[in-house]
């Protein structure tokens, strides 16, 4: 019987070699993200102690064959430099290259622009992953899946609420076999409550001959035909462009152009992941992202993880250069960042402070983000409205109208002794002196 | 001398907290509100005090006894088994108030000020006419019945004016008099009205003169009132440099105003003050700031809590990094969770918070109209009518005056109403509307309509002469276990039920839809 069992076998003969891309985007992009992209990258904020891209870094680390990485997006070359240092220093035997793209080209044709620098060595297959996606990336599981299936491409799937559902790509699949038999990106009626995660696995001779018949397809054809769903159409027709070698170009996603046709003429399968898995879209929402991210350390009994105590409920991340006065007390879920001071009797649950941030004694922060250097003064309370972790979304309704349920303040806020914030935005550099709920203060 | 308070009913406008104690026994300044009364009539001389009461609970009789030793003096109590509003009581007690013939006071029970009885009764005296009214000046008289004096005497009453348009003067009846047991053949044994029938008949006699009052004044008789009156009795004690007072070289006192049971224990790193005063056996964490707030006996406020402008019940518990404000008023008994936030939160005795209380049910209060509609009130403002009617029953919602983004109340027939029912309970939550925005109330209606009390007997807003002419009012309890809106859909539910207490003709069961302040 294991004759039946052939060995995959990479072009080159041996082994199969496998890359990575992260598609990072740019700083157009990140406008949910304000205030705190107003201050840094999305891709770099902070969740759990680390840049939300190294956590996506730090699964493709787990997945032994893989010695390069892309990071493909349209920041300025300088912002990620740091990062690949990090990146090159904790793991030298993996090259990590940023790609800038100069336009924004879709993430299937910044790809395809790229394909030189990703075909380069001839890989069998590579990871794409959407830097602003948090979950377990359980990406060996997926090599497993597309090596059992001969696959051509494996796509990374989660069920949520058939409420939710209709706000992501909806994948139908075949229960028995896995195999993706229809795809649609955000229906207006409803297909399916399994969802695709943003995390792909392609077979490098099926994906760009995919994009390239995509880009063809659509200078025959007006997209019009392809997307009956006007409101798919408002958002997301962009004018052509032209490539810098004169080849005509056009804004081609994986998620509209691409993977549609992938269901109906490849060897296409969904790894159903039943790990958590939520977007990191708005600012709000990386309280979740950081709750899960830290959850999952805790579960894995990371030692970065501040120890249990009466005062830190589990799981806390305080940064080393931190200072917590002894009375305060932590948890769950929450991260402290580089040099923030914590005062006495101080008690923060639910989220974030960022670098530098001072917590004076005896306030009370709950389901909230404090921006870098920004200051809450004795007895303050800042405060969201808990929603629950598994919620994609991060807005309540208060008087009528749509407010953040997280509160957060940018960079260099203050807000006075005493004084509560509730269900607000505050942008950098603004002081509260007196009680402010459900606004976005600018 | 002798004197008459007018204790009154159940105290419902100090609910949950008259839930639990009778209002003459709510500690006011760390005393009964009665003694301060009790102790200012002694040493002015009174050796007998009756106490008109519509009920007698044991407990008052218990303390009352323990008044009577401590200052020498005689308290009998005057029941009335019906209502007598304000001046029947007066009438009722006709054989301890006219057995010689020297002058009584009368005073209304939820008057707080200095009482001035012994100015009082020289002034009376000096004038010698049938009697004296204390009157306070304001500074918006048109919201009171305003006294207006004859032109050639500074303090011989002309004429009363209700709620004046113009300004006619700016002295009101401060709900303490003093008076000659002549006075007494001028009332009927009935329910009557001393504001508006035995005042006026005496003035058109010339007989009635006005006493100015010095210092603060304040009807304690809601919580909100009771707040401030404390802040005014606080800085009075201050002015007079009052040994009752916690000094101010104390680390934690802030901004003075502090009374703190001597039985008390206070934590380290607290900030207290102004205007806080502590029970006894209360114990008060590490880093707490209490400000314009009442603690009464008994209870513990945890650890790095934050009180402001609310009444915490006895034996209540206030979880640590707590946060209560906008005059919450806790009852006997109630805890407060860890990190949990009351936004002018009503919580009745026994009641556990776990949840935020955003003060999505402000005060609601139901005023009757005589023609048997219901004003429903939400945070003062009337935001629409019931309509009663032998056949029917219709919330029909006032839209002028609800305030946009506060209340809203659909109309909605209330037809369901079960007579007779006596207690029931019910539950919309927002799935039985779904689409509508809006979810559901359910209110209960207890027991049967109230006393019928016109005027200020007993207090109320109703003190400067009968604010609510054309309503009886009937009091409502709002009984919370209410959740914040910010929950998840499945269980959010409203749970509030009305109570409402007295004697007489049906029950009734409204079940009403509204949207309440999300």
């Amino acid at each position: 019987m294991a004759s039946l069992h052939v060995p995959m076998r990479g072009k080159s003969g041996g082994a199969p070699t496998t890359k990575a891309v992260i598609l990072v985007g740019g700083p157009s992009r990140g406008t949910r993200f304000r205030p705190l992209s107003l201050d840094l990258p999305k891709p770099l904020f902070e969740v759990a102690g680390h840049p939300i891209i190294s956590h996506c870094f730090a699964a493709i680390t787990r997945v032994p064959e893989i010695r390069e990485v892309f990071i493909v997006g349209y920041y300025d070359e300088a912002v990620f430099r740091d990062f690949i240092k990090d990146c090159g220093r904790d793991h030298p035997n993996i090259s990590v290259r940023y790609l800038r793209e100069y336009q924004a080209l879709g993430t299937a044709g910044g790809l395809y622009h790229f394909r030189d620098a990703i075909l380069k060595g001839r890989p069998d297959r590579f990871f794409v992953l959407n830097a602003d996606v948090c979950c377990s990336f359980p990406l060996e599981q997926m090599l497993r899946l597309f090596e059992e299936k001969d696959a051509e491409a494996v796509i990374l799937g989660t069920r949520v609420t058939n409420e939710a559902a209709s706000n992501f790509g909806c994948i139908v699949s075949d229960a028995h076999s896995k195999r993706v038999l229809h795809y649609v990106e955000k229906p207006e009626s409803h297909i399916s409550n399994l969802i695709n995660c943003g995390v792909y696995l392609f077979a490098t001779d099926t994906i760009f001959p995919s994009i390239k018949s995509a880009m063809k397809r659509r200078a025959d054809r007006p997209r019009l035909l392809s997307y009956p769903s006007s409101d798919v159409l408002d958002t997301q027709y962009l004018p052509p462009g032209n490539d810098e070698d004169g080849e005509k170009t056009e804004v081609i996603r994986i998620e509209q152009d691409i993977l549609s046709d992938l269901a109906d003429s490849r060897q296409f399968f969904v790894l159903e992941t039943k790990d958590f898995w939520r977007q990191i879209k708005t600012a709000g929402s990386a309280v979740p992202a950081n709750a899960l991210y830290l959850m999952k350390a805790f579960q894995t009994q990371s030692e970065e993880l501040a120890k249990p105590s009466a005062n830190i409920l589990p799981p806390v991340f305080i940064h080393p250069t931190a200072n917590v006065d002894p009375t305060a007390k932590l948890g769950p879920n929450v991260s402290i960042g580089p040099r923030a001071t914590i005062g006495a009797g101080v008690r923060i649950k639910e989220a974030i402070v960022l670098e530098d941030a001072e917590i004076r004694h005896d306030a009370c922060i709950l389901y909230a983000i404090i921006g870098w250097n920004s200051r809450i003064g004795a007895w303050a309370r800042v405060e969201g409205t808990p929603t629950p972790v598994r919620e994609h979304s991060t807005s309540v309704v208060k008087n009528g109208v749509k407010v953040q349920s997280i509160t957060i303040l940018g960079k260099e806020c203050t807000v006075g002794d005493e004084v509560r914030v509730q269900n607000c935005i505050c942008l950098p550099y603004k002081e509260l002196k007196r009680d402010v709920a459900n606004e976005v203060i600018m | 001398m002798k004197a008459l308070i007018l204790v009154g009913g159940f105290g419902t406008r100090l609910r949950p907290l008259t839930l639990t104690l009778p209002k003459p026994l709510v500690e006011f300044g760390n005393r009964p509100m009665i003694l301060h009364q009790i102790e200012a009539l002694a040493a002015a001389g009174v050796t007998d005090i009756v106490l008109a009461v519509n009920y007698r609970p044991e407990v008052m009789t218990a303390a009352l006894k323990k008044f009577e030793k401590e200052y020498n003096i005689n308290i009998e109590f005057s029941v009335e088994t019906e209502p007598l509003g304000t001046a029947g009581p007066l009438k009722l007690a006709e054989k301890i108030l006219g057995k010689d013939d020297a002058p009584f006071f009368v005073l209304n029970s939820d008057i707080i000020c200095d009482f001035p009885f012994r100015e009082l009764a020289e002034f009376h005296k000096g004038h010698g006419n049938e009697g004296t009214i204390v009157v306070t000046k304001v500074e918006e008289p048109s919201k009171y019945g305003v006294i207006v004096h004859k032109p050639d005497h500074p303090t011989r009453i002309d004429r009363f004016v209700e709620k004046p348009v113009e300004f006619v003067g700016n002295r009101i009846n401060a709900g303490i008099y003093i008076l000659n047991p002549s006075v007494l053949k001028r009332i009927e044994l009935r329910p009557t009205s001393i504001e508006q029938e035995t005042f006026p008949a005496i003035v058109k006699d010339g007989q009635l003169h006005s006493f100015d009052l010095e210092g603060f004044w304040m009807d304690v008789g809601q919580p909100k009132d009771f707040l401030s009156g404390t802040c005014l009795y606080l800085s009075s004690l201050t002015k007079k440099g009052s040994k009752l007072l916690t000094p101010t070289s104390e680390p934690y006192v802030h901004g003075g105003n502090v009374m703190i049971d001597p039985s008390a224990k206070i934590g380290k790193n607290c900030k207290i003050g102004p205007n806080v005063t502590i029970g006894a056996n209360v114990v008060i964490g590490d880093g707490v700031r209490l400000q314009r707030c009442v603690i009464l006996a008994g209870s513990k406020v945890k650890e790095h809590a934050w009180i402001k402008s609310t009444i915490v019940g006895w034996n209540s518990t206030v979880g640590r990094w707590a946060r209560l404000e906008n005059v919450s008023v806790l009852g006997d008994d109630v805890t407060i969770g860890d990190e949990i936030y009351c936004n002018g939160a009503s919580v009745l005795p026994h009641k556990t918070i776990k949840q935020n209380v955003d003060g999505e049910y402000s005060m609601m209060r139901i005023l009757v109209e005589d023609d048997g509609g219901f004003g429903v009130r939400i945070g003062g403002l009337t935001v629409g009518v019931v309509q009663l009617r032998p056949s029917s029953c219709k919330l029909v919602p006032s839209d002028d005056e609800a305030p946009p983004g506060r209340a809203r109340i659909a109309a909605c027939d209330l037809s369901s109403w079960a007579m007779g029912m006596g207690f029931g309970i019910s539950t919309f939550t927002r799935e039985a509307f779904p689409d509508s925005g809006i979810y559901g109330v359910h209110g209960v209606l207890r027991g049967a309509p109230g006393k019928k009390r016109e005027g200020g007997g007993g207090g109320g807003e109703g003190m400067a002469y009968n604010t609510y002419r054309r309503y009886t009012r009937y009091d409502l309890c709002v009984a919370l276990a209410a959740e914040s809106y910010a929950r998840p859909v499945q269980s959010l539910s409203y749970d509030l039920a009305f109570s409402w207490y007295g004697s007489a003709s049906p029950s009734f069961f409204l079940s009403s839809i509204c949207e309440l302040d999300t």
